[in-house]
């Protein structure tokens, strides 16, 4: 699988299809395996690239601090190294609030903007968890340790209780120790510090805001400051999910995403 | 305060008000204090009785494995030092599973049951929380940690964001130092291993379920558990909540209670 430099990262990405491009970006704790059900899915009408981010997967490590500014460079960076002039960009969590910094950055690269699970600004429990989840590695520098004070934020309770295997799966997928503590730490500082919540005004590309009603993470008040300032923006609600909606209601997420990269292309 | 012998336990507790009596039972992270708004709400109509669980406040500490049973055991010892025959028992989270035991073992002496963000069996997300909650606790040797990485399953999101004020008062509640460690921890196993689900048509008094639609603790399908299973039970669900939705919807929660008692009393 290729990697390409884009300045301070070098980028693993995967692409598949033909077609208006579509760039997938997730969130912290992931890498580009987190979109494969969507590359399936989307592949057949778009081209498709999906990437570990800086310091996720076969990248770079984020030896150093880094701020959401830094990996939405890195993005256009890979765009222009992929020769994609202009794409849909699907963010997921930390993912959409570098989408966020590219629709600043460069409006005119940007064909429509989806995010889901994501913010402008964390609030007050989402900053608090996050805040949380950073400093329990600090404390135990574990992931296996990390991994249950983690997953059950993911899921709403119903899925979590009826779905032992797929928690089991979730688990051990975080658990594993090859993930970079370092360039972990730095991120959800990222997280954190990322604000550009009185910048969304300046976002008049069409921008699809997804939530999941139980998400203590980016939860709906998180969404809603979002909705309030995005002039092209609609909101799709998950009503028996949480962070993960795109894997509770797969089919209603994939449905809702279909729908918007179609209304808005060519 | 009065403290008196209940067996195993010595137990502080505060009785108000005249009239039918209301026994009041805290949860795992509480003490009598808990319960002042409903104390203050009820008193000028009925007897309530609230005291601070074995492990709690100025009872006697629990520094050994107890059970659920024992606990009912306690609260009904008492009742028979308070000379009550019969009362309303209210218990919330592990009140209320220390309140079905009551029932099961003294069905004479339980004119009603009610179970506030409770569960016959602590379901796989609210294991996984209560096994976090007791390894902080170790990790860190300190309630101020515990306090921080507990507070956002007590209340549902948009509370927590909206309630800054509130939810400070809740982490300096239950990040008081003074608390007991052993006892939470013997507690917190106490909880864990608490079963009832096989025995739920033996409760045979009238019983109402109060849950939030938002609890990861004892979460709606706990709740629907015990619906299903106790014969003469009502429920309502507080859509808005999480764990302390008598906190969270207060009006509603004192306006159901209010009506269940009136109901309920001979």
């Amino acid at each position: 699988m290729p990697i390409v430099n884009t300045g301070r990262f070098d980028i693993h990405y995967i692409e598949a299809g033909d077609g208006d491009p579509v760039v997938l970006i997730h969130g912290l704790a992931g890498d580009h395996t987190a979109w494969l059900p969507q590359v399936a899915a989307l592949k057949d009408s778009y081209r498709v690239i999906a990437f570990d981010n800086p310091g996720s997967g076969d990248s770079t490590l984020v030896s150093e601090a880094a701020g959401t500014a830094d990996l939405a460079d890195a993005t256009l960076g890979l765009m222009d190294a992929l020769d994609i002039d202009r794409a849909h960009i699907v963010g997921r969590s930390m993912g959409g609030a570098v989408a966020q910094h590219m629709a600043l950055k460069a409006p005119e690269r940007i064909r429509s903007l989806a995010m889901a699970a994501s913010f402008a600004r964390l609030d007050p429990v989402g900053a608090q968890v996050i805040a949380n989840l950073q400093q329990l590695l600090r404390w135990r520098p574990s992931w296996a340790e990390w991994a249950p004070h983690a997953v059950y934020l993911f899921v709403a309770p119903a899925f979590y209780n009826a779905n032992p295997e797929i928690m089991a799966r979730i688990t051990a997928l975080v658990s594993d120790e090859g993930r970079d503590m370092t360039s972990y730490d730095h991120l959800a500082t990222a997280c954190l510090e990322h604000d550009v919540l009185e910048r969304l005004g300046e976002i008049d590309i069409p921008t699809l805001v997804m939530g999941g009603r139980f998400d203590p993470i980016c939860s709906m008040t998180a969404q809603n400051w979002m909705m309030d300032r995005l002039p092209n923006a609609e909101l799709q609600v998950f009503e028996k999910s949480s962070h993960f909606f795109l894997m509770e209601e797969a089919e209603k997420a994939m449905a809702t995403l279909a729908g918007w990269l179609a209304k808005n292309s060519d | 305060m009065p403290i008196v012998n209940c067996g195993r336990f010595d137990v502080n507790h505060i009785a108000e008000g005249d009239g039918f009596p209301v026994v009041l039972i805290h949860g795992l992270a509480g003490d009598h204090t808990a319960w002042l708004p409903q104390i203050a709400a009820f008193k000028d109509r009925y007897r309530v009785i609230a005291m601070d669980n074995p492990g709690s406040g100025d009872s006697s500490p629990v520094d050994a494995p107890c059970t659920t049973e024992e606990l009912a055991d306690t609260m009904l010892a008492l009742m028979d030092n308070l000379g009550v025959e019969q009362a309303h028992v209210v218990g919330r989270s592990l009140g209320g599973l220390i309140g079905q035991h009551m029932a099961l073992r003294a069905p004479e002496r339980i004119r009603s049951l009610i179970l506030a963000a409770s569960t016959a069996r602590v379901d796989p997300i609210g294991k996984r929380i209560l096994e976090n909650m007791r390894e902080v606790l170790e990790w860190r040797d300190n309630w101020a940690d515990w306090a921080r990485h507990s507070a956002h399953v007590f209340v549902a999101p948009a509370f927590y964001n909206d309630n800054p004020e509130a939810m400070a008062r809740i982490e300096a509640l239950v990040g008081n130092e003074v608390r007991s460690k052993a006892s939470y921890v013997n507690l917190n196993h106490t909880a864990l291993s608490h079963d009832t689900s096989a025995r739920l048509g033996e409760i045979a008094c009238p019983t109402l379920i109060m849950a939030g639609r938002l609890d990861p603790i004892c979460s709606m399908q706990g709740t629907d558990e015990m619906s299903a299973g106790i014969p003469n039970a009502e429920t309502v669900v507080f859509e808005k909540s999480s764990h302390f939705f008598l906190m969270e919807e207060t009006e509603k929660a004192m306006a159901t209670l209010n009506d269940w008692f009136a109901r309920q009393t001979p």
